[in-house]
């Protein structure tokens, strides 16, 4: 179970996140949707520690992200796996490499098993082994997007974050990444956490549904009571309506 | 009260930095010593920052120990001292300007070039995945940089040096038409073995600074592929700028 208290954080004079609040139940997917600058990629940033917040808590199991030393951070990190908007592969490694990376660093695994286990977590995403000695550069868009949830899932990890995996994907390569989102739930059992502001994406993968609005939650509920959702900022948003009156751009 | 603002700004904005910098120099310190060792990327990083910057040291060396041996040659001509040309050659490139050129040489190319990296790095979240998957970005990118450039500055200088010298042998020699064996013999009698590990020592505080400074740049990118021009441009001046002051500061403790 992953508990967002109370979360405040600002850039600057920017405030971006003003008092989330939100639970992540185990073994479910929650899909957070929320429009450009809502602060969803701040929030999953803060969910994993890569940022900290000025107030608030995030709790792993417990565990208070914000009170570990840098020894406890690395050791609660390692039970997720995060797949990044843009992939963020190691331009400089091969992709067997990258799917092994955390392998390589971490379990002193001698290279031909890693690239075993390259090669399976690639077989689960849709890719075959012929992609094993490439280099991100000679892949598309949507094969570097699955490399990436390859890499994700190699340590076998409790929690997985998405943020925003199918924005830049064209709308069968959306269905893919959804599908397979789905599969790996299904297959892992994992928590699972996705940021987007993709409607179809959100009710195909999700549980439960919760909308980011200028900093705050503003509703949640399972996919069915999104879509029936009478709140007029998560019908504007869902329906895609920017004259609604409620819903400001910002 | 406007000037005194800007003048303030511009005194905050220095030692922000000089502390940023400072405080990532002892994580790496810290993180350096600690195994494990990732040798083959010190190695990796030693080819890019070292053996890579070969050619423009060289070729910066000769023409500037050539250029030296023809300006002290016409100055010295003045009070009939021209067969010191050859010492004034050799003291220059080993305690000044082989080192200083050679550190300014790698913190446009090889300190550029390392802000580049880690800077394009930074915006594409490939940093945030290092994090996430539980590897320091100061262990795994920073600490072989710094490294790296402590060992190979001093020796891209020991190359600087002797081509520099030898430039200066050839134009003394061959254009200004000097005796070639008293040329040698004035190069070495005045040359000092300290003459020439002052200049490495010098080298090697260069390369760490040049190294840490380029990595830190990287690492503090924001905001696109403008923001790694901005990193770039950032970490060249900034280098240049370290190494040309902590070079005062390090020649006085040296002479001193």
């Amino acid at each position: 179970m992953i508990v967002v208290e109370d979360l405040y954080k600002s850039f600057g004079r920017k405030q971006v996140l003003e008092g989330v609040n939100l639970r992540v139940p185990k073994g479910e997917t929650t899909a957070i949707i929320g429009g450009s600058g809502s602060g969803k990629s701040v929030l999953i940033k803060h969910i994993i520690g890569l940022l900290f917040p000025d107030s608030g808590r995030v709790l792993v199991d417990g565990e208070d992200l914000c009170a570990l030393g840098a020894a406890d951070l690395v050791r609660v990190r390692r039970r997720f796996g995060m797949v990044f908007q843009g992939a963020a592969l190691f331009d400089s490694m091969p992709v067997w490499q990258n799917v092994g990376f955390a392998l390589l660093q971490h379990t002193g695994m001698p290279p031909d098993e890693v690239m075993e286990v390259a090669r399976e977590r690639l077989e689960w995403v849709g890719l075959s082994a012929d992609v094993l000695p490439r280099m991100p550069a000679e892949l598309s868009g949507g094969m570097r997007k699955r490399v990436g949830f390859a890499r994700a899932i190699a340590m076998d990890p409790e929690i997985l974050l998405y943020d925003e995996p199918t924005t830049g994907l064209d709308p069968v390569m959306s269905d893919v990444i959804n599908r397979l989102v789905r599969s790996l739930q299904e297959r892992l059992g994992v928590t699972s956490v996705l940021i987007t502001h993709d409607m179809v994406s959100a009710y195909h993968v999700a549980d439960h549904i919760a909308m980011l609005y200028q900093g705050r939650i503003v509703a949640t509920g399972t996919p069915d009571e999104i879509r029936s959702s009478q709140n007029q900022l998560v019908r504007q948003f869902i329906t895609g309506d920017s004259e609604g009156g409620a819903y400001q751009v910002r | 009260m406007g000037f005194a603002t800007t003048v303030g700004a511009v005194i905050l904005g220095v030692v922000t930095e000089v502390g940023a910098i400072s405080r990532y120099f002892f994580q790496a310190v810290r993180e350096g010593i600690r195994p494990p060792f990732r040798v083959r990327d010190i190695l990796r990083q030693m080819e890019a920052l070292g053996v890579n910057s070969m050619p423009v040291v060289l070729i910066t060396a000769i023409f500037t120990g050539m250029v030296l041996a023809l300006q002290s040659f016409t100055g010295f001509k003045r009070f009939n001292a021209e067969s010191l040309v050859g010492t004034v050659v050799a003291l220059s490139m080993t305690r000044e300007l082989g080192p200083v050129l050679t550190g300014l040489i790698c913190s446009g190319r090889a300190g550029a070039s390392i802000a580049a990296e880690l800077g394009t790095m930074k915006v594409t979240e490939q940093i945030d995945a290092l994090v996430t998957m539980g590897v320091s970005p100061v262990k795994y990118l920073m600490v072989p940089r710094i490294i790296a450039g402590v060992i190979m500055l001093p020796v891209l200088t020991v190359f600087s040096d002797v081509v520099g010298i030898g430039g200066g042998y050839l134009v003394g020699v061959h254009v200004l038409d000097a005796n070639p064996t008293v040329y040698i013999k004035r190069t070495f009698d005045y040359l000092e073995i300290s003459d020439v590990t002052g200049g490495l020592m010098k080298a090697a505080v260069f390369g760490g600074l040049l190294a840490l400074i380029s990595s830190y740049k990287g690492f503090v990118t924001e905001g696109g592929a403008e923001g790694v021009g901005r990193a770039t441009t950032g970490a060249v001046v900034l280098s240049s700028m370290a190494v040309l002051i902590s070079n005062y500061f390090l020649t006085s403790m040296i002479s001193g």
